[in-house]
């Protein structure tokens, strides 16, 4: 299904809206690849609806919702939703704008229960209130907080907050947010805050015999700063509340205050597991704005350091899922073939995890001499060692009982969840988005994706397994057959000169200042960038008004989505089981929380 | 003069009971002391099975690391929780400890041995109870009360939780260990540990006339000292650390102790029952070939933990109730078919 | 002379916990004493000459029975237990029984042969278990079996008790 496919594919649900909702529909765009249309508030309930029931249209998964804030534009904000089509990848972008005298909108949790968190995480950042919403409260900000971080009026500085030691040396300061509720208007810090006020809002009943046990955030097995608020009636689980937001470091405002190639560090730091992935996403976005063309070289071997991304990733999921139901020698020896992955990262770019190495144009250099000969040890080593690992594991009679059966989610429910990756194929829907709508040349390689049929722990491990025996499928094919060529784009006002040319060339001295120091201008627009990450399916929305900076920096974490699934799958299970399921959507705090 | 004085009946006497003494003294000071090696090579074993060292730094080749251990655990601030109840909370490690090591009264670890000056023969056990094996059973069930009162002390969720779990756990365990002791007593027709062990000499060990009833107690032993994979109740990535959460310094210590104490006497209660005691080929004294299956036992016990994931808690249950006791009770049937 | 001294301990330790069974407001406190208690009489059992069945009194009574007797108290709600009377009616009555049941122990003691007695006597028969076995399986037969079949309705009636409805 080639690019142009899927927007002949959008463009007739457009006109399909136009014909159902002829007044709705303001402004179409088709820039920068994307489909979008921008609809009225008041239509956007029927606009959505018609979009996902009618069946020859079916845009059946929300990949994101978010909004903009368009601080010198009147409307001022602007809602955002993407709609993916499962059948066919196709991607329709739906903008409502809305004043800030009247943040007002229409949930649309009854059409995709996806959209819970993200409306509140909109509800949060924003301001934007959202009618009929089951749950509308905040959610990476604490309780109580005053201000909408992402508003472009909201300072991005800090707060001093008000410890024993320093509160009374803090000076008296009107501050544009404070903590409801909180004397001095400082965030101050008292253990007995840190309780769910509204226990009965949250359904949890209290009754007798059940006992609330809070798991996390500090937790050895929650992968992370995860709060799980459980509800157990004796061993069994009758409510599991996730509680997020304990590692938000509002990535996504900083990035709007630093040029494009200042913000690429950024990304890594997001999913901090699959760095690649996330420059790549990024990468991608800004060069659909750019119109760049990025060379056959550049593009295998962002494939390459991609796969290898898996492999470090899933060695590290299937290592620390073993290592929480007890197998502890497994983390070991995953992390022994980590390393092996750690030191081609290392090799290549100086850096074990957080290699940026994927930057705007291409490649930040060539591959280092001797790199290419590290990498082939790979797909001669891993073979025999995945397999020692599935001899530890996947006829193991406990490791069995401790994971079929266990969290089962079906497709369908999975889908409307908002998952994606292992988690969505587990439960037997083919969505791969290498394969859906293939990117940076994946379609040149062969390979399959694994799918499961039950949809318990145990499909999700076996598919990690056999993902990590795809990738060195791949990982191969990309060595026999890497192309020549430059590894950057061809254009100097973008991508770096090549550092043999900054002591013959004043020009290459004169445009490597510029982007090093300033940036570079992007043109204005927005796109929509997706990869298929190990987690999921990984987006980067990023706005542009003309200039250096992104004016809008969206990530679209796949394990944001992924947790929403915690408590269809874990109804009715035993305490011991949250850790497999949990172990087994393999979450990353850091694209939830970002 | 000095045999007239030995021959004397006070004297004589006397002399039993500053035998009994010592050997008291030696036993628990022994057993005291073995867990720290203990723990050494268990980590030792854990790092080689896991690709890595272990312990390295601390004196060569890691051999003072559980000095620095103790010392570090002996610094450790004393911190009694809150609401705590502090009789029981200082009192649950004893409670605790205390079962472990009387269970050594009735071990033989052999047969006599001759002191040179006072010419006397020196049994290698405290006790020969005509209910040796009966003893052992009803100690080993006291270490309940250690983890529960260590459990509820703390006025934890989690700790009560770990305790509560990890007591019914032990109580369910029980009667398939004692049931497969059954058999072994059957064969042997009396429950003294030493008449048990004697009557194994000359390689007819007990594992090959009893090899279900050496299968179920091993199970049934692995799940009672808790060690993986039966360790859910202290499993940490679940709930912390059970019944010893809240405790820390000295006291943690004595949990730790109870647990490593508890793995050897069951290692040695294996060897007893079903390994020949000190029974093995003439050229090393019979405490040397019981030391050495026990510690081929104890090995063993260790590797197990670094290789497989642990059970949920219900599974445990389920195979402790409906796969174990079963399989016991039919073990008892088929020995008594067979001896009669 | 030893055997008297040791039994002094133990007959002392066993009336103190058993005192402090009833006097102690914790119940968890009670059933430890009542452990305390019950260990003595098996040490008892042991001055006795029946090592059996003092090792069957540690395996069922402090192994089994008391381990319930804390699970039920610790799913209790201890402030509440613990601040309730026992016996509703006032000190007067329970002084009043206290005093009677004295008189009665007095009477009972002082009539008996049992009041010269100082160290146990050595019977014919020596509590092995091979003795026990015999006579339980030869002589009493009837009564172990009739035992056993009591133990076995009891098992069966906690099960049908226990269980949850089937919805």
């Amino acid at each position: 299904m080639n690019q142009i496919f899927r927007m002949k594919r959008s463009e007739s649900a457009i006109q399909r809206i136009r014909e159902v909702f002829p007044e709705a529909v303001h402004n179409i765009s088709t820039l920068n690849g994307d489909v979008s249309i921008t609809v009225g508030k008041d239509k956007l309930l029927g606009v959505v609806k018609l979009l996902k029931k009618e069946s020859d249209i079916s845009f059946d998964y929300l990949s994101d919702l978010t909004a903009v804030d368009y601080l010198r534009k009147e409307p001022r904000f602007e809602v955002v939703y993407h709609l993916t089509s499962t059948k066919d990848g196709a991607i329709i972008r739906v903008k409502v704008p809305l004043t800030l005298s009247e943040p007002v909108l229409p949930s649309i949790t009854a059409l995709y229960p996806s959209s819970d968190w993200y409306e509140r995480e909109v509800y949060d950042m924003f301001g934007i209130v959202f009618n009929d919403h089951p749950d509308l409260r905040r959610i990476l900000m604490p309780e109580g907080w005053r201000g909408h971080p992402l508003r472009k009026d909201y300072p991005p500085d800090g707060e001093e907050v008000a410890f024993t030691y320093n509160k009374d040396s803090m000076e008296e300061q009107p501050l544009p947010f404070i903590l409801e509720g909180k004397r001095d208007g400082y965030l101050e810090f008292t253990p007995d805050g840190f309780t769910l006020s509204n226990l009965e809002r949250l359904g949890l009943s209290g009754a007798r015999g059940r006992i609330i046990l809070n798991m996390g955030p500090q937790h050895p097995s929650t992968h992370g700063l995860l709060r799980l608020v459980i509800e157990l009636d004796g061993e069994r689980i009758s409510k599991i509340i996730p509680e997020i937001g304990y590692l938000h470091t509002g990535i996504e405002k900083s990035g709007e205050y630093l040029t494009y190639p200042q913000a690429l560090t950024l990304t890594d730091r997001a999913d901090y597991l699959a760095n690649l992935f996330n420059n790549l996403a990024y990468c991608m976005a800004v060069e659909r704005l750019l119109g760049l063309e990025i060379p056959l070289r550049a593009q295998y071997i962002r494939v390459l350091l991609c796969e290898l991304n898996r492999l470090a990733s899933h060695l590290l999921a299937i290592g620390v899922m073993a290592h929480e139901l007890g197998a502890t020698s497994v983390l070991l020896y995953c992390f022994r073939e980590r390393e092996i992955i750690m030191d081609i990262f290392e090799m290549l770019s100086g850096v074990r995890m957080m290699t940026s190495y994927i930057t705007i144009g291409g490649l930040r250099d060539e591959l280092p001499e001797g790199l290419l000969d590290k990498i082939k040890e790979v797909p001669k080593i891993f073979p025999e060692k995945i397999d020692e690992y599935e001899k530890m594991l996947t006829k193991n009679p406990i490791w069995l009982k401790r994971t079929k059966g266990i969290g089962y989610i079906s497709g369908k429910q999975a889908l409307s969840l908002g998952a994606s990756g292992p988690l969505l194929r587990g439960s037997g829907i083919n969505r791969d988005l290498r394969k859906a709508s293939p990117y940076s040349s994946y379609d040149h390689f062969d390979f399959e994706v694994p799918l499961g049929e039950n949809g318990d722990v145990f499909d999700r491990y076996m598919i990690r397994i056999e993902e990590m025996r795809q990738s060195l499928r791949i990982i191969r094919q990309v060595i026999d057959k890497l192309p020549d060529g430059p590894v950057k784009a061809d254009n100097r006002k973008v991508v770096l000169p090549p550092r043999e040319e900054l002591g013959k060339s004043m020009e290459s001295l004169i445009h490597h200042f510029l982007i090093a120091s300033g940036g570079f201008p992007v043109p204005g627009g927005e796109t929509y960038a997706t990869v298929e990450s190990p987690r999921g399916e990984l987006g980067y929305y990023i706005v542009s008004d003309g200039s250096e900076k992104p004016y809008r920096f969206r990530i679209r974490g796949p394990s944001f989505a992924n947790l929403m699934s915690i408590p269809a799958m874990a109804r009715e299970c035993y305490i011991a089981d949250v850790i497999a399921i949990i172990g087994s959507i393999d979450p990353v705090l850091g694209d939830v929380d970002r | 003069m000095f045999e007239l004085f030995i021959s004397n009946p006070l004297v004589l006497m006397m002399i039993e009971v500053l035998v009994i003494c010592i050997k008291v003294v030696v036993v628990t000071l022994v057993v005291f002391s073995l867990p720290l090696p203990l723990t050494y090579i268990e980590r030792k074993v854990a790092g080689h099975i896991q690709v890595r060292l272990g312990p390295y730094r601390v004196g060569p080749h890691g051999i003072l690391q559980p000095l620095a251990d103790m010392i570090k655990l002996i610094f450790k601030e004393d911190i009694i929780p809150y609401k705590a109840d502090p009789w029981l909370f200082k009192i649950a490690p004893i409670i605790a400890m205390v079962p472990a090591f009387a269970v050594f009264a009735t071990i033989p670890f052999g047969e006599k041995v001759t002191i040179p000056f006072i010419d006397k023969e020196v049994t290698l056990y405290i006790s020969d109870m005509d209910t040796g094996i009966l003893y052992v059973l009803a100690i080993a069930g006291l270490s309940v009360y250690g983890i529960i009162l260590g459990g509820w002390a703390s006025n934890s969720k989690y700790a009560l939780l770990g305790g509560l779990r990890s007591s019914a756990q032990m109580i369910s365990y029980e009667l398939a260990l004692s049931f497969a002791c059954i058999g072994v007593v059957m064969v042997v027709n009396s429950l003294s540990l030493v008449d048990i062990v004697r009557a194994q000499s000359g390689w007819h060990w007990n594992i090959l006339y009893q090899p279900l009833g050496f299968v179920i107690f091993a199970i049934a032993g692995l799940a009672e000292i808790n060690r993986i994979p039966f360790d859910l109740p202290e499993d940490e990535g679940t709930l912390g650390a059970g019944y010893h959460a809240e405790y820390s310094s000295m006291r943690f210590a004595f949990f730790m102790l109870t647990e490593y104490v508890a793995m050897v006497s069951m290692s040695v209660l294996m060897v007893i029952l079903f390994f020949g005691g000190w029974d093995g080929p003439g050229f090393l004294p019979g405490i040397v070939w019981f030391l050495i299956k026990v510690a081929f036992i104890i090995y063993v016990i260790i590797w197990t933990r670094f290789t497989y994931p642990r059970y949920r808690y219900d599974q445990l249950m389920t195979i402790g109730w409906k796969i174990l006791l079963p399989l016991s009770l039919l073990n008892i049937l088929i020995t008594g078919l067979v001896v009669i | 002379m030893t055997e008297q001294i040791f039994f002094f301990i133990f007959a002392a330790l066993a009336v103190g916990s058993a005192i402090a069974v009833v006097s102690l407001r914790n119940p968890v406190h009670s059933v430890i004493s009542l452990m305390v208690c019950f260990l003595q009489m098996a040490a008892l059992f042991v001055l006795l000459r029946s090592p059996f069945i003092a090792v069957v009194q540690v395996f069922v009574y402090v192994g089994a029975v008391l381990v319930l007797f804390l699970f039920v108290i610790m799913m209790l709600d201890i402030h509440k237990a613990s601040m309730e009377r026992f016996v509703s009616g006032g000190q007067l009555g329970v002084i009043g029984l206290l005093v009677v049941l004295v008189i009665e122990m007095v009477l009972i003691v002082s009539k008996s042969k049992l009041a010269g007695i100082s160290v146990a006597s050595v019977t014919h028969l020596d509590g092995s278990v091979r003795e026990i076995g015999e006579a339980l399986f030869t002589k009493y037969i009837l009564p172990f079996e009739v035992v056993s079949f009591i133990l076995l309705v009891a098992l069966l009636g906690a099960i049908v008790m226990g269980r949850k409805e089937v919805k």
